[in-house]
């Protein structure tokens, strides 16, 4: 027996068993880097869902709350899309406007006639925006129903958003 | 390297053993080299790595959808409570007549544009549970809400819940408020 012989290396099924395993590897990372490229896209649709919807329908809540009064001249109530009209006072009790309504797929604000332009980013698209109001003996409540959806053409993702406020201002 | 490891053959080996030694990933000129052992044990660690790396990003994709829901949960939680604030606008019956032992669920006609109990289940957007309860206020001598004491007939305690499914569980989220007889 040659001394050789001893440390002679390995077999071609050896070689398989290896090749086997590369092959694997090589898989399971790539299936690893097509997951996390795909986990980032969807993260980040949620968050701008979420972030759209936070953002608009909190503003709208807390103006509606200090509100006095609809202005239904300006308000477009139970469709889509919908628009807002409300008599307010400013910070030193000063009466004034403020509006909501829909241009290009994003909720916009005029703030006592001034255009202030887009509260919801480009990131996402308002498909659908409407307010209903509901009127009783002492006061009265707006219900803003508001859908967003993830703006890139690949994705369907999107969320509805509700809210209601009492108008503490018409008490 | 096989290059080197064919030239350092200097035994005169049959063409198979050739093959054999060029087909090998050790032994090079008396070099230990990988194991099978060896390479199972890398492959296992990798892949553990990969698949750590795996779970992490399937459990914030889990956690950015749990976010989305809570948001949407949280302002169904605030308009429950805005919608019997105008109920009780309307009349104090329509929160003092409920009963102290039944679950109520919230509906909107849009014919009469105003928010109605109802006992049966109702789902905002076929995802979204929202149901409360109310309890009995009692008042002590200093007419501080108190566990026991004097009835106040003109203030309840309402719980609003809303509840959804998530990845085969429920998630509950609720608060605790007091509305009063105005």
């Amino acid at each position: 027996m040659r001394a050789t012989k001893k440390n002679s290396g390995y077999s071609m099924l050896e070689l398989v068993v290896y090749v086997s395993i590369i092959a694997v590897m090589a898989v399971l990372s790539v299936q690893a880097m097509l997951s996390i490229t795909r986990v980032f896209a969807e993260i980040k649709s949620f968050s701008s869902i979420r972030e759209g919807g936070v953002i608009a329908i909190e503003r709208m809540i807390k103006e509606i709350r200090f509100a006095v009064s609809i202005d239904y001249s300006g308000t477009t109530l139970g469709t889509n899309p919908g628009r807002l009209k409300l008599n307010t006072t400013d910070e030193n009790g000063n009466a004034k406007t403020m509006e909501f309504y829909v241009s290009e797929n994003s909720l916009n604000i005029i703030d006592n006639g001034a255009e202030k332009g887009t509260i919801t980013g480009s990131s996402t698209l308002l498909t659908n925006l409407v307010f209903r109001e509901s009127t009783t003996s002492k006061g009265m409540l707006v219900k803003i129903e508001i859908t967003l959806k993830d703006n890139r053409a690949t994705s369907t993702r999107s969320a509805s958003f509700y809210g209601s406020a009492v108008m503490r201002g018409a008490y | 390297m096989f290059y080197i490891h064919i030239l350092q053959n200097k035994n005169n080996d049959s063409p198979r053993e050739k093959l054999r030694r060029f087909l090998s990933l050790k032994n090079f000129g008396g070099q230990a080299g990988f194991g099978l052992v060896e390479v199972v044990i890398g492959s296992a660690i990798i892949s553990l790595a990969l698949l750590g790396v795996i779970s992490v990003a399937s459990n914030s994709l889990r956690v950015a959808d749990h976010s989305l829901r809570e948001a949407q949960a949280g302002y169904l939680l605030l308009e429950g409570g805005e919608a019997l604030r105008s109920m009780r606008d309307i009349s104090w019956t329509n929160i003092n007549g409920l009963s102290t032992t039944t679950t109520y669920y919230l509906a909107f006609s849009t014919t009469t544009n105003r928010f109605a109990t109802t006992s049966a289940n109702s789902f905002v957007d076929g995802i979204f549970e929202r149901s409360f309860t109310t309890s009995d206020v009692f008042r002590n001598g200093s007419d501080n809400i108190t566990a026991s004491g004097t009835y106040d007939s003109g203030t309840r305690k309402i719980r609003m819940n809303v509840s959804w499914r998530e990845r085969g569980a429920t998630t509950t989220t609720l608060t605790d408020f007091y509305l009063t007889n105005i």
